[in-house]
């Protein structure tokens, strides 16, 4: 009995303190936090990626049925999916499993699908990794497909990556930065010109004409002040396509300002082409701001840029032009208005002889003098029966006589020529009379 | 007693808990026993609405806070964002920031955004439709070659160029599909990326191929489809590309793709390359296999074990193998190339060659040189290196007028028995 009362004392006096302790350790455990009850990472099979949304038979990135897919991933797959799926995969890699994966890439077999896979990996590698991927392209893993996977990723990749991947191509062999280098800065022209101008003159042995071109069509319409501030300080302001580009695309914005500039600095070596393009776009806009541009040269610029305006004009304003033209001074006029007359005379010769026989008496045997004298205009029976037509016989005998000469020149004995005119006996006659002598 | 003991209980209750937790490793350290691109990734999934660039700064910040920014928005906040892009003036920022939208947009969902390319302007569609073909994944090209046609504002010349490249995409992935497709489009885009097409069937299915140019007859004679056609072929099997060009060496089509196939076989094997070359039945063909391997891009192979000057060396060392009937024209331009990436290197191993072989190449070599440089260079020669030298200009000479001739030779100052055997070669 004494035992079991002892029993009893024991349990009243070790129940509180071990009652006490156990509800210490429920809250000890209670308070501690296993790794366990985080929010679940997803596994890596969980993460596999969806790579059946095209009808195609392509082979996945991964193989599904393996515990552990990156050890399994076959690279070629990278052609064939999505960018979320890029995403995990490149999100989940260490820096040494996206390095080991371009390797891969680049140890595939020559197919189609590789340089697709290539682009589709460091496509997705620049836009999640930039630093990393730029590095990696710097020994690109494959140097056949360089230029081609250079070319796709242009276009795929962020604006911001432009520059730096510019430098990376840098050190390419001239072969390939022929081909990319232009591309690239006319594209980061659009962008980013002020970094596209840090390039070219940080690599001046690298760049062209051409690539100074493409940078003034974008950035003088964007901020001529900065465009201009640039092309002054630049090796390329004598180039006339350089120059060209800059008026060209200024002009779109302000066309007053783009042609005082052309007209501040006339003189330069180099303007011409500028010049020639400001004029052929005031005549599309107005043929009377394009004859006073013109007038503000000397004759003989003024005739070189209305003969450009000749051969750049589209064919259905040749008419107009013709008929602008005629109204400029014949010291400027003489040459482009033959020019014109005989590109129109070409196009549609009744619309053109028309318009000549429709011209009051004097003028038209004054246009008609100008006309021949510049050489252009066809020897056609048409025309040779209005030279008849002038009053003057001294200037009609001129007249006759340089179109006699054109249709020697073109044969050597203009007899042939001048008897199937259809003329009358009498000017056949004469016009036979006119045929130079030949030289003994 | 009874409430002693209950705020003793009370307190072990506290007391276990706080040590319990003080215990527990923290929650960012549990996270990083974690892998950590793992966690990387939890965050990006986990990721809550995160705010978009103001629309200036869209095309300027890092690709993956606008692509994150819009993969959190809903599709009114992404049209409402792009409607804020368009009103943006125009300029490089709201290029790059359009750029930039229809870049993530395509990474997000690509039918998204072709849906979206609708809603841009003619000014803005040429830059939006480049940003999606280039980020949307190859795997969606048929949606793409679709948005292509629907588009009613593209400049013709430019659809079709995009049209060609995104159906070479799609012949990768599946040829037979894009070659259907093409067919199904003849009267409207005739020929429509034939030669991609040719390519990737050639590469997956040579027998397929032969008979999808058997159904388009006149693509047998265009050199480029044949170029292509012989570049998948050879993708399969290189051997076949070989006997097939072997075969067909004469053909007008097929004789282009001569050099490229003889520098990819080169590049992989020499002897495979100079076995192809020896096999093949004319001169001609000859000529532009061995052109194909003088147009190596040798800069890609130059490092710092292999110097470019060596690989010159190796090059003309490979080529002066055949006879000097096969070289090819660009022989001389080659030689010149490389006289003047290394002047002495290049004599010095022209003079080593055996004699008709240095005849040969003496001639390759005077072709483009001019008066100085001619003197120059026989100012380095001797013996009967030199003697060659001066055969090589006289055969230069042979049709020149005789005061030209003469001319020529006085300006070369030689010594007077070297002028006199000169004079006498011509003669």
């Amino acid at each position: 009995m004494k035992s079991c009362s002892n029993i009893e004392q024991l349990k009243t006096r070790l129940l509180f303190p071990g009652t006490a302790f156990a509800i210490g350790v429920i809250a000890f455990a209670v308070g501690y936090r296993t790794p366990r009850s985080l929010p679940a990472v997803p596994s890596k099979v969980e993460q596999a990626p969806e790579v059946a949304h095209v009808s195609t038979d392509r082979a996945p990135v991964v193989r599904t049925d393996s515990a552990s897919q990156r050890d399994n991933l076959l690279v070629e797959g990278f052609a064939k999916v999505g960018f979320a799926e890029m995403e995990g995969l490149l999100t989940t890699a260490s820096p040494q499993e996206r390095e080991q994966w371009a390797r891969e890439l680049g140890a595939l077999p020559n197919k189609p699908l590789k340089p697709i896979a290539l682009v589709a990996f460091y496509a997705a590698w620049l836009d999640l990794e930039p630093e990393e991927a730029l590095r990696s392209l710097q020994n690109f893993p494959d140097l056949l497909y360089r230029v081609t996977v250079f070319d796709s990723l242009g276009s795929a990749i962020p604006t911001t990556l432009l520059p730096q991947l510019l430098e990376v191509i840098s050190e390419f062999s001239a072969a390939e930065r022929r081909v990319l280098l232009p591309t690239f800065l006319a594209e980061l022209a659009q962008t980013d010109p002020a970094a596209t101008a840090r390039f070219i003159d940080a690599h001046p042995k690298l760049v062209s004409r051409s690539d100074a071109a493409a940078l003034m069509t974008a950035w003088a319409r964007d901020d001529i002040d900065a465009a201009r501030t640039w092309i002054e300080a630049s090796p390329f302001l004598g180039e006339p396509e350089v120059l060209w580009s800059l008026v060209d695309s200024w002009f779109a914005k302000d066309p007053a300002a783009a042609q005082n500039y052309v007209l501040l600095h006339r003189d330069n070596e180099g303007i011409q082409e500028a010049v020639d393009s400001v004029a052929s776009r005031l005549f599309s806009n107005s043929p009377e701001q394009a004859g006073a541009f013109i007038r503000a040269f000397d004759d003989r610029r003024a005739s070189q840029i209305l003969l450009s305006l000749v051969s750049s004009v589209d064919d259905d304003q040749v008419a107009n032009l013709a008929t602008w033209a005629s109204t400029l001074p014949s010291s400027v006029a003489e040459g482009g208005l033959g020019y014109a007359f005989a590109r129109w005379s070409h196009l549609d010769p009744k619309q053109a002889l028309d318009w000549l026989r429709a011209k009051p008496a004097a003028e038209r045997e004054s246009l008609l003098v100008r006309l021949v004298r510049s050489q252009a205009t066809p020897a056609s029976p048409e025309i040779v029966s209005l030279a008849y037509q002038i009053r003057d016989v001294q200037k009609r005998d001129e007249t006759l006589s340089i179109l006699v000469q054109y249709l020697t020149a073109e044969t050597g004995d203009a007899t042939e020529q001048i008897r199937a005119l259809g003329l009358s006996v009498s000017q056949t006659k004469h016009l036979l009379e006119l045929r130079p002598v030949p030289r003994e | 007693m009874m409430f002693k003991r209950l705020v003793i209980i009370s307190c072990c209750a506290l007391g276990g808990f706080a040590f319990g937790r003080w215990l527990s490793p923290p929650a960012d350290a549990s996270a990083a026993s974690a892998p950590a691109a793992e966690r990387r990734l939890a965050d990006l999934q986990a990721a809550a609405p995160i705010e978009l660039p103001p629309p200036e700064r869209a095309g300027r910040v890092p690709f993956v806070e606008v692509y994150r920014s819009l993969r959190s928005s809903s599709t009114e906040e992404r049209i409402a964002y792009l409607h804020s892009l368009q009103k943006l003036p125009d300029g490089p920022d709201r290029r790059a920031a359009l750029t930039a939208f229809f870049q993530c947009m395509a990474s997000i969902d690509p039918q998204k955004a072709v849906d979206l390319v609708r809603q841009v302007g003619k000014d803005d569609l040429e830059r939006t439709v480049l940003a999606v073909l280039g980020a949307t994944s190859a795997a969606y090209t048929p949606d793409l070659v679709k948005m292509l046609l629907d588009l009613p504002d593209l400049d013709p010349k430019w659809r079709e160029e995009k049209l060609n490249g995104q159906m070479f995409f799609w012949a990768a992935l599946d040829p037979a599909a894009a070659a259907q497709f093409a067919d199904e489009y003849q009267r409207i885009y005739p020929d429509l990326a034939a030669s991609g097409i040719v390519q990737c069937l050639a590469a997956a299915d040579p027998a397929a191929a032969e008979r999808w140019l058997k159904e388009h007859p006149d693509l047998r004679k265009k050199p480029e489809i044949m170029s292509d056609y012989l570049k998948g072929l050879y993708q399969d099997d290189p051997a076949s590309a070989r006997r097939y060009l072997t075969e067909h060496a004469t053909d007008e089509a097929v004789q282009p793709s001569l050099k490229g196939v003889a520098r990819l076989t080169f590049l992989s094997s020499a002897d495979d390359a100079a076995e192809f070359i020896s096999h093949l039945p004319t001169k001609e063909a000859r000529q532009a296999a061995l052109d194909g391997i003088l147009d190596t891009n040798i800069d890609l192979f130059a490092n710092s074990e292999t110097s470019r000057t060596a690989l010159c060396e190796g090059l003309a060392e490979w080529v002066t193998k055949f006879s000097p009937d096969d070289w090819p024209a660009t022989m001389s331009r080659f030689i010149d190339q490389w006289r003047e990436l290394d002047p002495d290197g290049s004599v010095s191993w022209m003079a080593r060659l055996p004699s008709p072989t240095r005849s040969a190449i003496a001639v390759e070599f005077v072709r483009h040189l001019a008066g100085d440089e001619l003197k120059q260079f026989l100012a380095t020669t001797a013996g009967d290196f030199r003697h060659d030298v001066l055969t090589a200009v006289a055969e230069n000479l042979s049709e020149a007028p005789a005061d030209a001739r003469k001319a020529v030779i006085e300006a070369l100052e030689l010594p007077p028995e070297d002028a006199a055997q000169l004079a006498a070669i011509v003669r």
